[in-house]
């Protein structure tokens, strides 16, 4: 991924974030890198657990401190570092250059403030957008966002509106400073699978239409199928595979990912039993040695208990974290 | 603008009528409102001795009788529904702001500074408050804006904790976490975001520490530490103790207006709290 240098983003380089609780801490994000070109979309995918929402919320340094920390690493940002930007540098990033949206539309609005206030309120804050003409710019940007009626909608309180319809709000409201980059966070999981259809068809147009990339973080791998270019596969707060959305369907090889693909579920084949990765994630406040994947793995062998295997590059753009690729 | 402001009051005032009883304790409050107002016009001359001859009992001439005085008794309950009023909101009124400003920062904030304005809130609410205000008033001087004052200070440390309860589990909830993510101000966030939500609760209470500074004001009169040039409904009162058997009607007027427009306050807190507190709203 060097190779793309002049045409980065994002780049997320070594990010460490740990949770200090009592019981003890949890490497949540354990050393990842990442990188986001311009205009393009890339998915993190994993289980429950596994560190994607801890580290969209580190590259946005929204985590709370404490108990949250980040230890090391970079986040550069346009060349900038976000980790070492001020909270008042930081929120003049935050929804103008790098904006969220985020799981449950249900509960991302503000339940007593009217649509249209909530999100000329953002555009009031970043642009130099008259009061007068703002109300324009939100009935434009719903508008953009298919909802019908755009221009009632505005006086519309949350609760007046479907869950497909706050989601389309929230995704107003994330692009309306167009920013270069959106974040989202499982943004279809809250949704029935009608709406989610329509919802993943507006994000394919919008990321056309604004310029902007998308970092799509998602359990689903037939979400990130449909729109994502690069997917990076996370594991206890790891990387443990990353390829080209092609690649990861057609040539897998971290049987992690073997695994996610196995439990997908396709209209075509029928099956008799649903398959699904044995076991769960584990303690992140106790990891298990070696790669933290053997103690799920049926081709776990030695070295795969002894020790962490690296990152390698299998060919160009596809790295695997797993031995048995190594000296196979 | 203009047109979506009176569409929401009707909204508001669509489901306050439901409640019988609130709409009831609004008309009262509006009566009180308008006697207090129109107080100097209907009764220029609330302290002035001899109008009529001395205990007069209620008639045609005097409506409530007059006191040991020669005082008309109406002029004197007109000018005491200015005066309660006046205190009433203005003591409420400065509660809340005071009480707004230290919940909110306090339940924002978090930590030690929660720690320390808590502690603070507390020694106010532990200290026996009718003693308290008897021993500010009595230091301070009996002045209706010192009484103002000593029932503010009274009541701040409700309207604070109530705000800052809400303040604890508003910030945590996700709008406020898409509201950083968008990069708004702490500013913003405090009043914008979390104080809209925080507030019907303080409101309803707030029409309830209304009757209670009333309550207050008449007791600190009653026993002579109000202020000895305003004519309040505690005043009456007080001057009523003597000749509770020859006179009743000198404690009986004051005594009525007191219980009604406290009653009234109560009715309308109910009124408000059906409309804004549990979001019952079928919008």
């Amino acid at each position: 991924m060097e190779t793309t240098q002049g045409n980065e983003l994002l780049s997320v380089r070594n990010l460490k974030t740990y949770f200090y609780l009592s019981q003890g801490h949890v490497k949540a994000v354990d050393g990842i890198d990442l990188t986001i070109p311009r205009q393009k979309a890339v998915g993190l995918v994993g289980e429950s657990g596994c560190g994607k929402s801890a580290t969209a919320l580190s590259i946005m340094r929204l985590l709370p401190s404490p108990p949250s920390k980040i230890l090391d690493g970079k986040v550069l940002f346009k060349g900038k570092d976000l980790i070492k930007l001020s909270e008042k540098e930081l929120r003049e990033i935050r929804g103008k250059e790098i904006s969220m949206v985020f799981q449950d539309p249900m509960t991302f609005l503000n339940p007593v403030l009217k649509i249209g206030d909530q999100i000329s309120e953002t555009i009031l804050e970043h642009q130099p957008v008259k009061k007068s003409d703002v109300k324009e710019k939100v009935v434009e940007l719903l508008e953009h966002v298919g909802i019908p009626g755009a221009r009632d909608v505005v006086d519309y309180y949350p609760h007046q509106l479907s869950g497909g319809m706050r989601q389309r709000v929230l995704i107003a409201m994330a692009l309306s400073c167009n920013p270069s980059l959106v974040i989202m966070d499982e943004p279809t999981t809250a949704l029935d699978v009608t709406i989610q259809r329509q919802i993943l068809e507006l994000i394919k147009d919008l990321i056309k239409d604004y310029d902007m990339s998308l970092m799509l973080i998602t359990h689903d791998l037939g979400v990130v199928a449909e729109i994502c270019d690069y997917i990076y596969i996370m594991y206890a707060g790891r990387i443990v595979e990353q390829a080209d959305v092609y690649t990861i369907f057609e040539a897998a090889k971290h049987p992690y990912t073997r695994g996610l693909l196995a439990s997908a579920l396709s209209i075509e084949e029928h099956r008799e039993k649903l398959v699904g990765l044995d076991g769960s994630v584990p303690d992140l406040m106790a990891p298990p040695p070696g790669c933290k994947f053997h103690p799920r793995c049926s081709h776990a062998k030695d070295a795969c208990r002894a020790e962490e295997p690296p990152l390698m590059e299998l060919e160009s753009g596809h790295f695997v974290r797993c031995w048995l690729e190594g000296d196979a | 603008m203009q047109s979506k402001l009176v569409r929401d009051l009707l909204g508001f005032w669509a489901s306050y009528r439901k409640n019988k009883g609130a709409v009831a304790g609004l008309i009262i409050i509006l009566f009180f409102l308008a006697v207090g107002l129109a107080a100097p016009i209907i009764a220029p001359n609330p302290t002035k001795v001899g109008v009529g001859p001395r205990f007069t009992p209620p008639s045609w001439e005097f409506p409530m009788g007059t006191d040991n005085l020669g005082r008309d008794m109406f002029q004197g309950v007109v000018s005491g529904a200015r005066i309660s009023l006046l205190v009433g909101f203005s003591a409420a009124g400065t509660s809340m702001i005071i009480g707004v400003i230290v919940g909110a920062f306090s339940g924002y904030v978090g930590g030690r500074v929660d720690g320390i304005l808590m502690r603070i809130t507390e020694y106010f609410q532990i200290v026996p408050s009718f003693f308290l205000a008897l021993i500010m008033v009595t230091l301070l001087g009996g002045s209706i804006w010192n009484v103002v004052i000593v029932i503010a200070v009274l009541s701040w440390p409700r309207v604070a904790r109530l705000i800052r309860a809400q303040f604890l589990s508003l910030k945590e909830k996700e709008f406020i976490e898409a509201a950083r993510a968008v990069g708004e101000s702490t500013g913003y966030i405090i009043f914008g975001e979390i104080l809209v939500n925080a507030l019907p609760p303080a409101i309803v209470n707030s029409s309830l520490e209304v009757g209670r500074a009333i309550i207050v004001e008449a007791g600190l009169s009653f026993i002579g530490l109000g202020d000895p040039n305003k004519v309040s409904w505690g005043y009456l009162l007080r001057n009523a103790q003597e000749f509770l058997r020859s006179a009743w009607w000198m404690a009986v007027f004051p005594g009525v207006c007191i219980f009604l427009l406290v009653t009234a306050l109560n009715l309308v807190g109910d009124g408000l709290n059906d409309v804004l507190n549990p979001r019952l709203k079928e919008r």
